[in-house]
């Protein structure tokens, strides 16, 4: 007998079995698996994601099995997290439209895995680095919710600091 | 695609929009021009944006958040107009932050503003000199501090190219300025401008230099001076610390010379030589001298955070003293004074030197402590080679004395022996036997016998000449054990512990443990040597001259008056002398040891050194004992040859109607002489108990004596009044000398008083007697009925009344018995 899958469900009710090693790249996985099952796995385990669509985990799955043996150092501090650039295979893996970007983050940060997260987080604050309010409106498709009073009030506030 | 990607509410899942906390973790990555930018592009960005954990974050990556000052009046106040000042100053914002969650941002935009155009300054292709940060800061003071401040804003430039760009460059900018300061420093240290030296140390030390710092001054202050007189092994004249003695230094015109006071000559390897402690002390006052004059400078230049004392006298304690005590001590060995030197120079250096320092403020309180530990880690090989060394000697040495002196006894007897055989004259082996003759006619009224000893009085026989031997060793019973040899020896392991005991102070704790061990050994040792090479083959030729003492022998008594207590009386003498060892030896561990607390567990079964003292202490008793078994036997045997040589036949089967000789007889007159003698021998100079057994044996011996002598003689009615006489004397003596033991004494002669009665009553009444016989069989304890009736036995007139006694004796019924 081969060894017990988890089968991680889609909100399609798709079923993805993988590798133990594979599924525990996700927190959440890791410790719904541990809580129910102290000793280990002896069978096939199910876990529904019914926030997830097929196409998504898909891809989530992709990441996991690519980096099944790499090890995140969990206790590196902010700062190295922050200035440590998007290593290069993510970047390209990461290289989809927004809408799944969006929602591989989401995805990441629901089934908490934190290094995918980051990954993506990262790839989305380079695409807002150095534009205007405008540019990023644009870019973002996101409404100009402010008021004319408003947004001056904002402008003001940033002036004094913003010289660049 | 979503209209507003920033959700605020995620308990609600809407997979069209964002939630707020991954929005929050992608504001994390911004930098903040473009945070700024994106706070303007919606009210739900503004919001993400607006969040004080956004900009601690920042903060706290620039490490000013965890250091940042708490207020005092609540986390809602607004900032003071100084504080704002502050935060707008380049050099101090990055101290000025305030722990208020709410005015991080504001805190972090102010110092954002304050260092930005110098940070963003050193991204172009500006000389040094050209850049912002020297242009507007010219001290060196100010500059340390704006560098500092931007390498930390570096921490928050999450632009990936110019933040490495950047730090590379500081860094590169730190290296040429400390290295500038360095110059800076080294100039005016050389030229002793130790103020303005003191200015670049405290900037190298806000730049985080302190190694770099404490390289330097070890570099100038040690190694650079290193050729110095002192500290260099070329020029280091170890010879004049060790002069030899006879020697002294005077004064001349032209400065100090040696003048050889005792002009007899003396060659090289004979000459001894003698510690110069001027010399020492001139040498500690040097060294304290270099110290103090360190500690100086460094009290004038370094702050107390630059441990700079500490690694000062670690550098010059490890490597210089060191060097200079090596030498001082491998030219101690060929002088002959190593045992001496490593002591003493060990209590210069922890006692003298440590009071010759002057205080330091750098290293503080515990700079003595500090210099002893220092000096203990250093001497620490010394120390264990010394005590190898220490108790090497001291076995070799002691054991030599002893030896020797065993070996001068030796030497002595066969001297004496050699003298008196010089005398025997050249006889053949067939004049053996005239000679052997001649011993026994020197006695008798033989005239020609007579004519020879007196012709030639130191011609000696063979056997003469043995029993003179004997005689001699005898007379030497006392010497076979020197209490004033031990004594020496005792000085030695004295003088050995004293120099191991220099150490007791040691830092080091399992050195100091090992050297209290060490000395433990140097004592098991004296106990050893004493005991097995002195005091055990002591005793045994004190032994055997006691054994082959034969007062019996013709040659003894007769030849050379010696009376029996002569060898009794030395071989207490020369038990006296064991004691008086022994207690010389207890005092010794009391004094030595115990005083000087060197026992973790005094009384425990692991103390070898007491369990060694009581072994020898045993060993002690033990002769003693066997001593006075030899001598025991010894006087028991003269007792005994007087009652062979004095009959009482005589006396004791005297024939009715003789004339009555009143009192006791000769022999036991001269039977009690002797005993009166010996047997207060050992009152006052041994052991209260050993005195009370030796008394009892004695008594007890004496009396199996008289019993023998009773068994062996016919007693007439008429010689029983001389028997009781004896008995009576016998009896007062031992009321008399017997002080304690009267118990298992007294009734031994009390019975033999009972039984002398037997003897008293006329033969005529046989009735009278067989009762008496009767009555002292059964009420007496010490003699049995067959004793009893071996006694009457002895009556001269036992043939004729023997019968009747017999029917009385035997003819009492049980029933009769308790009647009477």
């Amino acid at each position: 007998m081969s060894s017990p899958k988890v089968i991680i469900i889609s909100s399609e009710d798709e079923r993805f079995p993988v590798d133990p090693k594979v599924a525990e790249k996700s927190v959440l996985i890791k410790n719904m698996i541990n809580d129910l099952n102290p000793d280990g796995l002896t069978e096939d385990f199910e876990i529904p994601t019914p926030n997830v669509r097929a196409n998504v985990l898909s891809k989530v799955l992709e990441w996991c099995e690519h980096h099944k043996n790499t090890t995140f150092h969990e206790e590196e501090d902010d700062d190295t997290k922050k200035t440590t650039p998007v290593e290069e295979w993510d970047k390209n893996f990461l290289k989809v439209d927004q809408e799944m970007l969006y929602d591989i983050i989401m995805a990441a940060n629901y089934l908490n895995i934190t290094p995918l997260m980051i990954s993506g987080c990262k790839v989305v604050a380079e695409m807002i680095k150095s534009k205007s309010p405008e540019e990023l409106r644009k870019t973002f498709n996101i409404v100009n919710d402010f008021t004319p009073e408003e947004e001056a009030a904002i402008r003001r506030e940033n002036e004094w600091a913003e010289d660049r | 695609m979503a209209q507003v990607i920033w959700n605020t509410d995620i308990d609600v899942y809407n997979p069209d929009v964002i939630p707020v906390l991954v929005a929050k973790a992608i504001a994390g990555f911004l930098p903040i021009q473009d945070l700024l930018s994106f706070g303007q592009v919606s009210r739900n960005t503004y919001r993400t944006v607006s969040d004080p954990e956004v900009w601690v974050a920042r903060l706290r990556a620039m490490k000013v958040w965890q250091t940042a000052q708490v207020p005092r009046d609540g986390h809602g106040r607004p900032l003071t107009p100084g504080e704002i000042h502050d935060l707008e100053n380049p050099l101090i914002c990055v101290n000025s932050v305030v722990k208020i969650p709410k005015l991080a941002q504001f805190q972090l935009l102010k110092i954002h503003k304050s260092l930005y155009p110098y940070y963003v300054d050193l991204l172009g292709n500006k000389s040094y000199d050209q850049l912002k940060i020297f242009k507007d800061f010219t001290t060196p003071e100010d500059q340390a501090k704006i560098l500092n401040n931007l390498i930390m804003y570096n921490k928050i430039d999450y632009i990936d190219d110019s933040r490495e760009v950047i730090r590379d460059k500081i860094n590169a900018l730190f290296e040429i300025f400390e290295n500038a300061l360095l110059r800076e420093l080294e100039i005016h240290f050389d030229i002793q401008d130790y103020e303005v030296t003191k200015r670049f140390v405290k900037i190298l030390i806000d730049l985080k230099n302190q190694q770099t710092l404490i390289d330097f001054f070890l570099q100038k202050s040690i190694f650079d001076n290193e050729e110095s007189e002192l500290f260099n092994p070329e020029t280091f004249d170890a010879s004049k610390f060790f002069e030899p003695v006879g020697w002294k230094e005077s004064h001349v015109e032209d400065g100090i010379e040696k003048i050889q006071l005792d002009d007899s000559p003396v060659s090289e390897e004979d000459r001894e030589y003698e510690l110069n402690e001027p010399e020492f002390k001139r040498l500690i006052a040097d060294l304290a001298a270099i110290f103090n004059q360190q500690a100086q400078v460094i009290d004038l230049i370094f702050p107390q955070s630059v441990p700079m004392m500490y690694k000062v006298c670690e550098e010059l304690i490890s490597n210089q003293v060191k060097e200079l005590l090596m030498i001082l001590i491998d030219a101690s060995k060929l002088k002959n004074l190593y045992l001496t030197v490593v002591p003493t120079i060990y209590q210069l250096m922890t006692e003298d030197f440590i009071a010759l320092l002057k205080p330091n403020e750098n290293v503080g309180e515990s700079y003595h402590q500090l210099v002893t530990e220092l000096f203990d880690m250093l001497y620490e090989s010394f120390v264990v080679e010394h005590m190898r060394e220490e108790a090497v000697f001291f076995q070799a040495n002691s054991k030599a004395h002893i030896l020797e002196w065993k070996e001068d006894i030796s030497k002595r007897e066969a001297e004496t022996t050699q003298n008196i055989l010089k005398h025997v004259k050249v006889e053949t082996k067939n004049d053996f036997l005239t000679s052997f003759k001649k011993v026994f006619t020197v006695n008798t009224n033989n005239s020609s016998g007579k004519n020879s000893e007196a012709t030639d009085e130191k011609n000696y026989s063979e056997i003469q000449a043995k029993a003179q031997i004997l005689s001699e060793n005898i007379k030497s019973l006392n010497k076979t054990l020197s209490p004033s040899l031990v004594l020496e020896t005792l000085n030695e392991a004295r003088t050995s512990l004293q120099r191991l005991y220099r150490f007791k102070s040691f830092t080091i704790a399992a050195l100091k443990d090992e050297i209290f061990t060490s000395m433990q050994g140097i004592f098991v040792h004296v106990l050893d040597t004493i005991g097995s090479e002195h005091i055990r083959p002591g005793f045994e030729r004190a032994l055997q001259y006691l054994q082959t003492y034969n007062p019996a022998s013709p040659t003894y008594t007769e030849s050379h008056n010696e009376s029996f207590n002569e060898p009794i009386g030395l071989f207490f003498e020369l038990i006296n002398m064991a004691d008086l060892i022994i207690q010389m030896i207890d005092i010794f561990y009391k004094e030595e040891l115990i005083n000087r607390n060197i026992f973790k567990h005094e009384n425990s079964i692991f103390n070898t050194s007491l369990q060694n003292k009581k072994k020898l202490e045993a060993l002690v008793d033990k002769y003693v004992a066997d001593g006075l078994n030899v001598g025991i036997e010894v006087l028991v045997n003269e007792i005994d040859h007087v009652y062979k040589t004095n009959s009482v036949d005589a006396d004791y089967n005297a024939a009715p109607n003789t004339a009555l000789s009143i009192g006791p007889t000769e022999a036991a007159k001269k039977a009690v002489k002797i005993l009166d003698d010996n047997i207060d021998l050992l009152v006052d100079s041994a052991d209260k108990s050993i005195v009370e057994v030796f008394q009892q044996e004695i008594a007890e011996r004496f009396f199996q004596i008289i019993v023998k002598t009773m068994k062996n003689n016919t007693i007439s009615v008429t010689g029983a009044t001389n028997l009781i006489s004896d008995l009576n004397l016998y009896y007062d003596f031992m009321v008399a000398h017997i002080k304690s033991n009267k118990r298992m004494v007294l009734p031994l002669y009390q019975s033999l008083k009972k039984v002398g009665n037997i003897y008293l009553i006329g033969g005529t009444d046989s009735k009278a007697i067989g009762k008496l016989v009767s009555d002292l069989s059964k009420f007496n304890g010490i003699f049995g009925q067959e004793e009893i009736y071996e006694f009457v036995q002895r009556r001269q007139d036992w043939p004729q009344i023997r019968k009747h006694v017999e029917k009385v004796m035997y003819g009492f019924g049980l029933g009769d018995c308790t009647i009477v």
